[in-house]
């Protein structure tokens, strides 16, 4: 994009803007367009997974925290008629609260203890909502969850909900760069790359580490309770270990290294299940292997693949 | 029954699981603690080992005992392999390492349940029957799993104590470069001791096949008893390993009999968070300061 | 007046071993203090307690009047005192500007909110980091390489790097872990006036651990000598260099003098 003179980037932007706007028309088939708000939605949770490993941190309980936001959100909604439009906000404070709580004391421990203790707090999570029955109704989840409103307007339709749901995601990746490019997103570079020496120079690498974690896991509250509002129902099932997976499969592939590869992840990999709906296992395969060739080749994803291509064609120009 | 007898049918019960959980947590705590590999596949090596038990003696009328030995071998060797082909070129890179375990805990679990299907198999112990001794009440089949065990760690414990080869990986796992420069090719070891850890899981897997059936999720339990046996532990510590892995048992059981299967994992859950919060490093671990 | 820097009674103990022991010494303002001794002797155990990389077992640090015993190293930065490193710290992907950089924002302590919002406050305060690092990069002769990637450096490029880095935090008390290691005698010799400089022009005061003896005598106002984790002999360089307790200690296998 930067070699293109400017005319030509805002014609190319303003292209894909009309795109995005017009998606759901141009797909004029219903199941595409849930296609395309789950694509968002995992937007959403990825960029907040991409926000946490801005400091070299790997979450395996990712789900959990979309979970936290999801059932907070929905319970508020259920129980004391509280509009999903503010709620969801609640959900989304409520996982970065617990992020907090558990950020304050784990993240002192080395960087592999850290990544157990979040795979055994995401098995507690789902623990914790299998037994508390009255509560969250155990296995059975919460059905009837109330769709987002906005005054006289539903976001109920598929439809009305991709144009809540591209609004929300864009918001979050526009947070998340003026996060990254902010003193802050500096300073999460310093404790990943060197933590002895950000700590040794003045970074509170501590403070950095949390708040990174934090507000990761708050997208992630954020995320779980759109999907709340928007399926209308969950159960522990739907953020268990296997969708942190998920999740983290999206980040590394599309790549950890942008923004844009949160974006790309979520984009490449969230209609492949759905299209190898008869193959569950068999997509799931997939993901392992191409998760583990990224690995190999482009360690920080399809991101970083395509600067080195523009990179080595700009050398063979 | 009285109290004694449930007191006591718990405890051997709970020795039983320790056991288990033993196996699990000293291959998982080996493989970090000589390769620093964190692997989070090792619950499906459980399984394979669980699943190859199954057909030996299932298809092939194959011994039990034998069985056990031929899962133990077969996942070792696919252990050694995995580690050369999958876990070597991230040595170093701690982070991406354990991203690919998990792309290789997604692979396998998911090849096993497109070749064998969800649905749990089972078969019955050729130790069939129990033991009674006065009012207590012994099934045959568990015991052999403990004794079985009990003879596995015994005689892992002689390999890493007196043999060459032990020396070898206690020497990495203390200090890598010294070791090195000590001549020790690691080339050589590190594929033997994940083989070995890998090996050992399977072993659990094929001993507990009779007990609690085998499909392709049954890997998933284990591993996580593994965690929370290895945080209990201490990361890289064995003797950790078999003290947590027996007293995880041991609550498990104890408190699955006397107060409820629910109060058993919320108390070892509990365990695992206050340990966290006073003792990280576990109770037999190393201490880490973060600078 | 009171010293910039007061470590009284400093202790550490592995184990049974003490490997610092009752240590105790000023940094005056303004003056360059030397910290030296055969190996072993407890010189880098003594920095990384004072700069709160490792816990003392007792005793005091104290920074400008500031008691900062036992805090962690970024907090102990904000009260002015900032070290280097034996082996060469930096951030080996990014570039000479933007590893020094990094050090000259993080000083700024710009808010997460502020920082977001990019109000003038924050655009002056990164506008004054940028002209900072600039000058610093002058200062150390790395302005030429400011768009190289730091691991691409030569080693006595990367150690110039170690202390712009040290020096982008805005230190009154710097703390140079061997600075001259591995440098050839030009270099060495560079750094040395540029330490005189720091503590006569730019009113940085440093404390210096060494084991060449010709830095050490040219550069010091005073040395402090360690052995065995205690202090056996303290004063200005003619003092020390005839002290038969320091030859003492730095005779036998471990330490060639090269003064």
């Amino acid at each position: 994009m930067r070699s293109l003179p400017l005319p030509v980037r805002y014609a190319v932007l303003a292209v894909a803007v009309a795109l995005l706007l017009a998606l759901p028309q141009l797909l004029d088939n219903a199941y595409y367009v849930h296609i395309a708000n789950l694509t968002l939605i995992n937007v959403i949770l990825v960029t907040g997974l991409n926000v946490i490993s801005r400091t070299g941190q790997l979450s395996l309980c990712h789900a959990a925290f979309a979970g936290i936001g999801g059932y907070t959100s929905a319970l508020l909604a259920l129980r004391f008629g509280v509009p999903p439009m503010l709620s969801m906000f609640i959900g989304a404070a409520a996982s970065g609260l617990v992020a907090f709580a558990i950020g304050a004391v784990i993240l002192r421990l080395r960087g592999v203890f850290f990544v157990l203790v979040t795979f055994l707090f995401g098995q507690i999570f789902t623990l914790l909502v299998l037994n508390a029955e009255t509560l969250t109704h155990g296995a059975n989840g919460l059905v009837a969850i109330p769709p987002i409103r906005l005054g006289g307007l539903s976001f109920a339709s598929k439809t009305n909900f991709y144009y809540f749901a591209l609004c929300a995601a864009v918001l979050v990746v526009y947070f998340t760069w003026r996060l990254l490019r902010s003193p802050s997103g500096r300073a999460f570079a310093c404790v990943d790359e060197n933590l002895p020496l950000a700590e040794s120079s003045g970074v509170d690498t501590r403070r950095f580490q949390i708040l990174a974690f934090v507000i990761g896991s708050a997208f992630a509250g954020f995320g779980g309770a759109i999907i709340a509002h928007y399926v209308r129902y969950i159960s522990p099932d739907s953020f268990t270990f296997w969708e942190s997976v998920a999740y983290i499969v999206m980040l590394v592939v599309g790549g950890r290294g942008s923004l844009a590869g949160g974006v790309v992840g979520a984009l490449f990999l969230t209609p492949l299940p759905e299209v190898l709906r008869g193959a569950q296992a068999l997509s799931h395969v997939l993901y392992g292997f191409i998760l583990i060739a990224v690995l190999f080749v482009a360690p920080l994803g399809i991101t970083e693949l395509a600067r080195r291509l523009r990179a080595l064609s700009r050398k063979a120009a | 029954m009285s109290f004694e007898v449930l007191l006591v049918q718990a405890v051997v019960n709970g020795l039983v699981l320790g056991m288990l959980y033993m196996l699990m947590a000293i291959g998982f705590t080996m493989a970090f603690g000589i390769m620093r590999v964190v692997n989070f596949a090792h619950g499906e090596f459980y399984m394979i080992g669980a699943f190859v038990a199954f057909f030996l003696v299932t298809l092939w009328d194959v011994p039990y005992v034998l069985a056990i030995a031929g899962a133990g071998l077969a996942t070792a060797v696919l252990g050694a392999a995995v580690e050369r082909t999958v876990f070597k070129p991230f040595y170093g890179d701690e982070l991406n390492g354990m991203i690919v375990a998990l792309g290789l805990s997604v692979i396998l679990q998911n090849l096993a349940l497109i070749a064998w299907g969800p649905a749990p198999r089972s078969f019955a112990s050729p130790f069939g029957g129990v033991l009674n001794v006065g009012p207590l009440v012994f099934p045959n089949e568990r015991l052999f799993a403990l004794g079985a065990a009990v003879l596995l760690v015994l005689g892992f414990w002689l390999l890493m104590a007196r043999t060459q080869v032990g020396r070898a990986m206690r020497a990495l796992a203390q200090d890598k470069e010294v070791a090195l420069m000590q001549g020790i090719r690691a080339n050589r070891v590190y594929p033997l001791a994940f083989a070995m850890a890998v090996g050992l899981a399977a072993v659990a897997g094929a001993l507990m096949a009779p007990v609690f059936s085998v499909s392709p999720f049954a890997g998933h339990t284990p591993m996580l008893k593994a965690f929370v046996v290895v945080i209990l532990g201490g990361l890289g510590s064995i003797p950790g390993a078999v003290v947590g892995g027996l007293m995880l048992g041991l609550i498990e059981s104890l408190a699955g009999t006397l107060l409820s299967a629910m109060m058993a994992d919320i108390l070892q859950l509990a365990l695992v968070i206050g340990l966290l919060l006073f003792r990280p490093w576990g109770l037999l671990g190393q201490r880490e300061r973060e600078g | 007046m009171s010293a910039l820097l007061e470590v009284r009674g400093l202790s550490r103990n592995f184990g049974g071993l003490r490997a610092v022991d009752d240590l105790s010494f000023d940094v005056p303002k303004g003056s360059v203090v030397g910290l030296i001794g055969p190996n072993g002797a407890g010189k880098t155990t003594a920095f990384n307690l004072i700069s709160g990389l490792l816990r003392p077992s007792s005793g005091r640090v104290t920074v400008a009047g500031t008691d900062v015993t036992g805090r962690r190293p970024s907090e102990i930065v904000r009260h002015g005192l900032v070290r280097t490193f034996q082996s060469t710290m930096i951030y080996a992907a990014a570039t000479v500007r933007e590893n020094v950089m990094r050090s000259a924002v993080a000083h700024k302590r710009i808010g997460v909110v502020q920082g977001l919002l990019n109000g003038p406050v924050v655009r002056a305060a990164m506008d004054a980091a940028a002209e900072r690092t600039e000058r610093i990069l002058e200062m150390l002769s790395l302005r030429e390489q400011h768009e190289v990637v730091a691991g691409m450096l030569a080693y006595g490029y990367q150690r110039r790097l170690g202390i712009a880095i040290a020096l982008a935090a805005e230190p009154t008390l710097l703390l140079l872990d061997e600075p001259v290691a591995g440098l050839n005698p030009e270099e060495g010799a560079e750094i040395g006036r540029l330490v005189r400089r720091m503590a006569e022009q730019w009113s940085i005061s440093v404390l210096l651990v060494e084991h060449s003896m010709q830095v050490i005598m040219g550069v010091c106002d005073h040395i402090v000598v360690l052995n065995y984790g205690q202090k056996i002999a303290e004063g200005s360089p003619s003092e020390i260099r005839g002290n038969p307790r320091v030859i003492e200690a730095y005779l036998g296998p471990q330490e060639a003098d090269d003064a």
